[in-house]
């Protein structure tokens, strides 16, 4: 036991902190972790828990005087606090029995040092402002790549130990490009790098990697964790949402190497700041990714508030590092946080547009719509359309003159020899109502536009008063606009009436009936009959869309009468169309009527202008003021063919672009409502148990860092404490986390916890200075990326020596590059790229590969079915994989569950891993499509092997493992020649076809050989 | 020294000398997995000595009718109708669906009947665990604090309502390791009543790892397809040919072992043995065709079909020969808000016989002794009705967490016995209340454990299955 716990103290030592060597007590490093861990529970920030009114946790609880004294400067032989520590007497005891903690003698000797020296305190670490302190002393100054080396050598050295080689060429470009893009070299850019002698080789492959648009994909993965990215809301029904459209907007922000703390803007606030666009409301999606509860029973008020927690949380435990959930309920029992502070981080997320409720299809408002790449492409493309024909349309007036004066002469004609009758002649309603309380408008020329309430049905009733003469037809002119959906002629695109009655009422006396003999339209939708409108039933009627989501185009019908109808002074026309099938909504928007006395009239037929045009015609033109040509030029201009047939493409185009806009997918965002909703504490975070009536403001940690002058009380606010220069946490979790992703574990390895309770860091200087200089340098991601795998620490081999293994277990010190297995989700994407099946498509919806049959339904009791994509969708990087949250993909194991913010790695090694990798479909196909490929590029099997190694593992074969893959060779051969039908089998897992020319035989013992390959530590590991 | 620090640091020093010393040759790994330290568990964690080495919970979703099943109230037959006494109900707080709705006292349409020579009182609907009635312990005051499915059964598998705390059987295999070499030491199986009455979903998480390391989360055993996800070989690659590629993988990772020294290369290795193991020993489990008829009967009929409940419980006991130490099966179905009259007697039909039959067949195969078996849901129903009290057909009982009851079983448990009481209408305990915290601190100290010492660091503090409460209901234990 004895030599057990010298030996692990040693190891706690050297990764943690040099304590038995160094003299001197640091308070942060050496004492209050123990105090935070045994005493802070009851004697720490939390008032409500805080016994004998005694704190440990702050500089005046610790000087605080105090009879017996607490602590005596410098003598720890003295004071209350040593005695009780030490006391035998259990009643006196602290910690408590009953507590389950107790103090080691080594942990009460370094209290006692800690008192010697003076019993100094300062605030928590994470708390003090990071420092840019000069780099440290080193002996090998040699070494030093860049100025984080020194920080690690200085370590190192410290403990007696010297930094690894440098790894070889093929080590380095391998480890940079899984580290960069996620994805493996391909053998030429392995081939390019070890040709390339020049000094800046290695910065080359670099840049070329960052500048990749892999490099944004590949980042996005742990942004996805921390933010609980899902394609679904989790719990019953787990539905699907559209997100993916933030996420694509996180891999254009890699990408493009937004800067940092911009990044931060744009997602907690980015519908606040002024005109944003979409794409800032899109990265506001941010805070819109948890989970959302549809279920029957839930009170929505109560989901709202899981939603607040979950945001104030996350946001704090990603750009933070703090747990703050825990001041849900209480003052935080380590950290100065108060359950105060904590409503009024929360009240910041309060007062969101929100019900609680998933009221937008699968997404919850508010939300914005969003189009897809091609939906973009079009809109622009139309919106050009519509620049370009209404040039045409509108063409010149010049250009008009002989057939505007055609036009003239035609109607002076007609006025000369009375036959304006025999026209078209525009009716102008006196009156229109409609039955069901829309609204009606009567525009100048007759034209009725219906506004207002949409009912399911609905009837108009026009009354027109008409003039002296003889009726034998009636137009009806349904008409586009642009003021109705989609362009009309129906309020809602479409419409179909079922009755047009006509009615003569006279001056005096009751109406008479007007019987209709016949109707025909210029153009009536299948399945539809305009003669339908003639009878009384609601069955059938005139239809107008044409099969292709079109109908804006201006359309006739025109009705001729039983018997001519003449007219006296005073009477009018009563004409009722009814809209009563059975397709609510469909009813006309815009028309106009008129009539003819003439049996021949057709739908080409000219319309008689309006007498004020009538007038102007028969003036000679000379005679017309320049004002009144204008009218009657732009007047005849309309009636052109061009006009009416450019004005037609117009409305489609229009159209078409209305209806884009209307299927643009929607996506959820932050926006907040205009009344700010009231935040109270509340008790044991009950969303309906207010701890008391006084509402709280937005508010920050006051602990952390002071609030920036002149910031607005809301989101923006929030986010510009959070990036503000006075913020010591952000800069630091920051790089923290960008740390743990190249070197495996972060300088703290707490990477979600900067508190009392977290672990301290390694390099608490190197943690400080790569913060500032982040901050410094406009909060550059890629820059700061690049100073991590230009160091010569990052480039150092990652063998592990047993003197290293024996010191340094965990490799804290970084004595070594970290070795470790690659993500489940890399694993997937190497072996896609490896076999050459990887489709690289950029952004979109969530694709569906292969997944063991039943899983959902088995889940969810037959109510969700996976249906597999095929093709393309099949082998898309696994960062498009759907992610259902209640049952994330079954090949991605060890990654986060997406429920809550997870921002710490795991990596475990368990048999079911094992059992993915040689068994998944995906893994089984992309050996076989690898296989061929190696079979069908080279005809020996010595090239097989050597061209297998240089694309999996970047290298070639040692003889031993040739040796090892002609055993898998030989037995896979001599198993499938003895069973064909198994070679035969195994080539058909995988949707993807196979080459009939090679041999299954052969093609079978090769795909066991690169399912091997696949397998081997290496092939799965980042060296 | 903590016993989870001593862990650790066998961990590391297995790490140095156990596993970088050069030439190990593959016959030797075999053996290494045993003293693997995930396998071992944490050294010293056995606080006691243990009563049961493993635990068969036998959760019912959905929430079993405590007052129909197991809680004899003759009095309420007297109330029937009337409203619940506002001094019983003593303004809890219930679901949405019954909230401001008159609550008319429902007494139990079925016959309860004393059982065994111990007597105890159980209902006509569980004539098999009638017949079992002097093993088990029937505890009457079991309480909760979750009103709704998720919430509860999270509550009671991981000690907390919200999702992200490791299950109770991953807290096992954290402490306690692997008592076999060929199986997960966690294994979760679910079903649902034919009717699929009942909506609740198997979450994940229901046997997850929470923050533990994920190697001990429950591996789940499927009711269709492969019963572990990718355990069978693909098409065309038997086990003899599998045997032999992986024989050149293991080789192929000791020559990189050897270049570049990383221990977990090893692990590696020994992983995909296991793996290799389990391609053979899971098939091997799930087939229950070696199973004598006689044995076969006991279970009912449902136990040739894949999925069922009666087939999972005869998996369970198979599963509990082979040393699994924490099997935990799920059966759906229990939620009876408007057809109590009709599906309770359905539902007990399809469970009551395989439940009994698998106590019994532990029973004469010894297991029993150290085999904990549990039967419970997360909380109890309502004295009174849900739905109209004149629809006899259409009678319900809403969610209930103040009282309900649940059995154990062996390992430790006084049999013949029963614990605690309820109220006159089973709306509150009466008697001895068992919190879940208390449920939980009474199965892990069977096992030997002290619930308030196994505990695991995560964001800055030592979690516990039991958070900061629980108590071991020390009159229960044999």
């Amino acid at each position: 036991m004895n030599t057990y716990r010298i030996g692990f103290l040693y190891i706690t030592l050297l990764t943690v902190a040099p304590l038995v060597r160094a003299q001197e007590i640091d308070f942060n490093r050496d004492v209050r972790p123990i105090l935070s861990n045994n005493c802070f529970q009851c004697h720490g920030p939390d008032e409500e828990a805080r016994q004998a009114d005694l704190r440990l946790d702050t500089a005046d609880g610790i000087a605080e005087q105090r009879d017996p004294a607490l602590i005596v400067q410098g003598d720890a032989s003295k004071g209350e606090f040593i005695h009780r520590i030490t006391t035998s007497d259990s009643d006196l005891k602290m910690p408590p029995a009953d507590s389950n903690r107790k103090l080691t003698a080594e942990q009460i000797e370094v209290l006692k040092r800690w008192i010697d020296q003076g019993a100094e305190y300062s605030v928590h670490w994470s708390f003090s402002p990071a420092v840019k302190s000069e780099l440290p002393a080193i002996k090998n100054k040699a070494w030093p790549a860049n100025s984080l080396d020194h920080f690690i050598l200085a370590k190192l050295e410290e403990n007696g130990l010297e930094p690894s080689s440098e790894a070889s060429r093929r080590t380095l470009i391998r480890r940079l490009t899984f580290d960069l893009t996620g994805l493996p070299p391909t053998p030429k850019e392995v081939a390019n790098f070890l040709a390339d002698r020049s000094d800046d080789a290695y910065q080359t492959v670099v840049k070329r990697l960052l500048d990749s648009s892999r490099f944004g994909e590949h980042m996005a993965w742990s942004w996805l964790e921390a933010a609980r990215y899902s394609d679904t809301n989790g719990y019953q029904g787990d539905r699907t949402r559209s997100s993916y459209f933030w996420r694509t907007w996180v891999i254009e922000a890699f990408n493009n190497n937004m800067p940092f703390d911009q990044f931060s803007l744009e997602q907690i606030a980015g519908d606040l700041l002024d005109n944003p666009s979409t794409s800032q409301l899109i990265a506001t999606g941010f805070n819109r990714n948890h989970p959302l509860n549809g279920e029957g029973g839930r009170i929505a008020e109560e989901n709202r508030v899981e939603y607040v927690f979950d945001r104030t949380e996350t946001t704090s435990t990603v750009w933070l590092g703090l747990t703050v959930g825990c001041a849900r309920c209480h003052d935080h029992k380590y950290d100065p946080i108060s359950q105060r502070e904590y409503y009024e981080l929360y009240a910041y997320f309060n007062s969101i547009d929100e019900t609680g409720r998933v009221d937008a299809g699968g997404n919850a408002r508010p939300v914005v719509k969003v189009p897809t790449l091609g939906q973009r492409t079009r809109v622009e493309e139309l919106e050009g359309q519509f620049v370009d024909l209404e040039a045409i349309r509108n063409q010149p007036l010049s250009e008009l003159t002989t057939e505007r004066e055609k036009w003239i002469a035609k109607w002076n004609t007609a006025l000369a020899g009375n036959t304006l009758e025999n026209y078209w002649n525009t009716l102008v309603p006196s009156k229109v109502e409609s039955q069901e309380g829309a609204t009606a408008h009567i525009e100048p020329y007759g034209k009725v536009v219906i506004t207002g309430k949409l009912p399911d049905f609905d009837d108009y009733k026009v009354t027109i008063p008409v003039s002296p003469g003889t009726i034998r037809a009636i137009r009806l002119e349904a008409l586009t606009n642009e003021a109705l959906q989609f362009r009309g002629p129906g309020r809602n695109a479409n419409f179909v009436l079922t009755g047009f009655d006509v009615a003569l009422q006279p001056a005096e006396g009751d109406s008479v009936s007007v019987k209709l003999i016949d109707v025909s339209a210029d153009y009536t939708q299948q399945g539809f009959n305009v003669a339908d409108t003639l009878d009384s039933s609601s069955k059938g009627g005139w239809a107008v869309w044409d099969g292709e989501l079109k109908t804006a185009v201006d359309r006739q019908a025109i009705y001729k009468l039983e018997q001519p109808l003449e007219t006296s002074q005073g009477d009018s026309l009563i004409i009722t169309l009814k809209h009563r099938s059975d397709h609510a909504k469909h009813i006309l928007g815009t028309f106009t009527l008129s009539t003819s006395s003439s049996v021949d009239t057709t739908f080409e037929t000219g319309t008689v202008p309006p007498t004020e045009i009538l007038q102007l015609v028969q003036v000679p033109s000379a005679q017309l003021d320049e004002k009144q040509r204008a009218i009657v030029g732009e007047f005849h201009r309309q009636t052109t063919k061009n006009y009416r047939e450019t004005t037609a493409k117009l409305r489609l185009a229009q159209s078409e672009h209305d209806r884009l806009k209307e299927s643009f997918q929607e996506t959820m965002v932050m926006r907040d409502r205009s009344d700010v909703r009231d935040t109270r504490i509340l008790a044991i975070g009950r969303y309906d148990n207010p701890l008391n009536d006084e509402k709280l403001s937005p508010g920050t940690i006051a602990s952390v860092a002071p609030m920036p002058e002149d910031s607005p009380q809301n989101r923006l606010g929030l986010a510009r404490w959070l990036i503000s220069a006075h913020n010591p946490l952000t800069h630091r979790v920051t790089v923290n986390r960008f740390w743990q992703q190249f070197f495996g574990t972060g300088l703290v390895k707490t990477t979600e916890d900067f508190g009392s309770q977290g672990d301290l860091p390694s390099h608490p200087q190197l943690l400080d200075w790569l913060a500032v200089d982040f901050q410094q340098n406009n909060w550059d991601v890629k820059r700061l990326i690049t100073q991590f795998v230009t160091s010569a620490t990052y480039r150092q081999s990652s063998n592990v020596s047993v003197q290293l293994l024996e010191k340094d277990p965990y490799n804290r010190l970084l004595g070594r590059a970290p070795r470790y297995r690659l993500a489940a989700h890399t694993i997937r994407d190497n072996a896609l790229a490896v076999s050459g099946l990887l489709v690289e498509k950029h952004g979109g919806p969530s694709v569906k590969p292969y997944q063991p049959p039943g899983l959902w339904a088995d889940f969810s009791f037959g109510k969700i079915k996976y249906t597999q994509d095929s093709g393309d969708a099949l082998y898309r990087r696994s960062l498009y994989t759907f992610w259902r949250r209640s049952l994330s993909p079954p090949n991605m194991f060890d990654e986060a569950n997406r429920q809550t913010c997870e921002v710490r790695t795991k990596r475990t090694n368990t048999p079911l891993h094992a059992l993915t990798l040689l068994n998944d479909t995906t893994f089984v196909e992309a050996a076989r499509v690898f296989a061929q490929n190696l079979i069908l590029n080279h005809e020996q099997d010595a090239d097989r092997f050597e061209n297998a190694f240089q694309r999996a593992l970047s290298r070639s074969p040692t003889t031993e493992e040739i040796k090892l893959l002609e055993n898998i060779l030989s037995v896979s051969r001599s198993h499938y020649r003895k069973s064909p039908d198994d070679a035969t089998a195994l080539l058909s897992v995988g949707e993807s076809k196979h080459d009939d020319s090679i041999s299954t035989v052969e093609l079978a013992a090769f795909t066991n050989l690169a399912n091997i390959i696949f397998n081997t530590d290496e092939f799965i590991s980042k060296e | 020294m903590h016993p989870i620090d001593r862990h650790n640091q066998t961990i590391t020093r297995r790490h140095f000398f156990g596993k970088t010393s050069v030439g190990i040759g593959s016959a030797a790994l075999a053996s290494l997995l045993d003293d693997d330290a995930s396998a071992a568990g944490i050294p010293g964690i056995s606080h006691f000595a243990p009563r049961a080495k493993r635990v068969i919970y036998l959760f019912q979703n959905g929430a079993p009718t405590h007052l129909d099943l197991f809680d004899h109230k003759p009095e309420m037959q007297k109330y029937r109708g009337t409203d619940l006494p506002d001094s019983i109900q003593q303004g809890k707080r219930l679901t949405t669906m019954t909230q401001g709705k008159a609550r008319k006292v429902l007494p139990t349409p079925w016959k309860f009947r004393p059982c065994g020579e111990s007597g105890t009182y159980m209902s006509e609907l569980v004539p098999y665990m009638g017949s079992i009635a002097d093993d088990l312990c029937i505890v009457r005051s079991m309480y909760s604090e979750a009103i709704n499915h998720a919430p509860a059964i999270t509550f009671l598998l991981t000690g907390s309502e919200m999702p992200g705390r490791p299950s109770m059987g991953a807290w096992l295999s954290y402490g306690l390791g692997s008592d076999n070499r060929d199986l997960p030491t966690f294994c979760a199986m679910t079903s649902r009543d034919r009717e699929a009455s009942c909506g609740q979903i198997f979450y994940e998480w229901y046997w997850g790892a929470g923050f533990l390391p994920t190697h001990h989360q429950g591996v789940k055993f499927r009711g269709v397809g492969d019963p572990v996800l990718y355990l069978s070989n693909p098409k065309g690659i038997d086990r003899s040919l599998r045997k032999n590629l992986l024989e050149q993988l293991s080789q192929l990772n000791h020559l990189k072992q050897k270049e570049v020294g990383d221990p977990e290369i090893l692990t590696r290795i020994s992983q995909y043995e296991m793996a290799y193991r389990m391609q053979a020993s899971v098939p091997e489990l799930a087939d229950i065709s070696t199973e004598p008829q006689h044995i076969l009967d006991m279970y009912g009929p449902d136990v040739t079909e894949r999925g069922t409940f009666a087939q999972n419980c005869l998996l369970a006991r198979r599963l509990a020969e082979k040393g699994v130490r924490f099997i935990q099966l799920m059966h759906a179905g229990w939620d009876q808000h408007n057809n109590l009259p009709t599906q309770l007697a359905v539902q007990a039909k399809d469970t009551d016989q395989p439940a009994a039959a698998l106590v019994k067949d532990l029973k004469q195969r010894g297991l029993l002794d150290d085999t904990l078996v549990i039967w419970g849901g997360e909380f109890g129903r309502t004295p009174f009705v849900q739905g109209d009290m004149n629809n006899q057909k259409q009678h319900g009982r809403d969610h209930h967490p103040y009282c309900f009851s649940l059995w154990m079983a062996g390992g430790g448990i006084k049999g013949g016995t029963t614990y605690g009481q309820s109220d006159e209408f089973g709306y509150n305990v009466a008697e001895n209340g068992v919190h879940v915290h208390d449920l939980q601190a009474t199965i892990l100290h069977l096992l030997g454990i002290n619930h308030e010492q196994l505990t695991y660091r995560f964001q800055g503090r030592e979690f516990r299955l039991t958070d900061v409460h629980g108590q071991v209901v020390q009159p229960i234990l044999a």
